[in-house]
């Protein structure tokens, strides 16, 4: 008997800091990382338009 | 044999007409190859390729047509800039928010310094200075985080002055009442608005896609989870608390035979 609540014991303790970290655990984040070039914050010319296959 | 003389003419007339139609227009093609200019035809095969890698290095300086004239440049951003993007892959439903992070800082390895320009089909090595957009004109960062079926604080369009040197953060609160896969797009877009005229012009910088899983816990919600988390710690404390004594005694008892060994250990040397 004293072993079973041993092991009763052990097993809700388990259980519940599982459905706490789970439940308080910070969210997996991404990070994204873009280079913008001086070209690509100019004002709107014509050149602009050029396809990109001539820069 | 009339009526064959009468073929011969016409045919003779019609060839000439045609040969001389051909070489008017022959003419006329030369004429304008040659003068590219008068009809607005970019001159783009007697430039050398350095002249055209020169004119897209940097892109500012437009080369205008015509004698005297001299070389336009418009103003342009002085700076490179990183845009970096921090979201959530997954959100709890049901539970509070989360926070997405849109950075416009500036980086300081970027610099350009226009060294060559165009001016018909001569290539100059002059230094042109180019004017800050800055000074001329109003830079205002405009960002949207377009996104169905989550809640997004503050929805719709957001607004901060871009200024020189400076860094941009833009921060949205999103959260999720219901389970599933949620696509949208985080836009980026650069507002000019000329000091001297008042012109508006806009630039999109950057779209990007971004997908959010709103998840839950095997069906059952976040608040429950956390609830049950928390009455299960207290009840297994409860119920293991009689044999604390016997855990405590125990690691205690085996925290001391390890720190008897070396001791044995260096009586028997």
């Amino acid at each position: 008997m004293r072993k079973v609540r041993l092991v009763l014991a052990a097993i809700i303790l388990t259980i519940s800091i599982v459905l706490l970290i789970w439940g308080f655990g910070p969210n997996p984040r991404d990070s994204r990382i873009q280079d913008i070039s001086p070209s690509e914050m100019q004002l709107p010319t014509p050149i602009s338009f050029f396809p990109s296959t001539f820069s | 044999m009339k009526r064959l003389n009468v073929s011969r003419r016409a045919l003779f007339a019609f060839f000439v007409v045609m040969a001389a139609g051909s070489v008017s227009l022959s003419c006329a093609g030369v004429a304008l190859t040659e003068n590219p200019v008068a009809t607005g035809a970019p001159a783009t095969e007697d430039v050398p390729p350095t002249a055209i890698m020169a004119l897209t290095n940097t892109p500012s300086a437009t080369a205008t047509p015509g004698a005297g004239q001299g070389i336009e440049v418009m103003p342009v951003v002085p700076e490179s800039r990183r845009l970096t993007l921090e979201y959530p892959l997954k959100i709890k439903a049901g539970a509070g928010s989360d926070v997405i992070r849109l950075t416009l800082e500036v980086d300081s390895l970027g610099n350009i310094t226009p060294t060559a320009s165009i001016e018909g089909h001569v290539v100059e090595g002059e230094v042109i200075e180019i004017p800050n957009l800055y000074d001329t004109h109003t830079v205002t960062a405009e960002a949207v985080f377009d996104i169905a079926g989550l809640e997004v604080k503050p929805s719709g369009t957001v607004f901060q002055p871009l200024k020189q040197g400076e860094r941009l953060d833009f921060y949205w609160s999103v959260s999720a009442q219901n389970v599933g896969t949620y696509r949208g797009t985080i836009w980026l877009y650069l507002n000019f608005e000329s000091r001297s005229g008042g012109e508006k012009s806009r630039v999109a910088v950057s779209a990007q896609v971004v997908e959010i899983e709103a998840v839950d816990f095997f069906g059952f919600s976040v608040n429950f989870v956390r609830t049950s988390g928390v009455v299960g710690s207290v009840l297994g404390v409860i119920v293991g608390f009689p044999f604390f004594e016997d855990v405590v005694k125990y690691l205690w008892g085996k925290l001391k035979k390890e720190g008897q060994k070396p001791v044995r250990r260096s009586k028997k040397t």
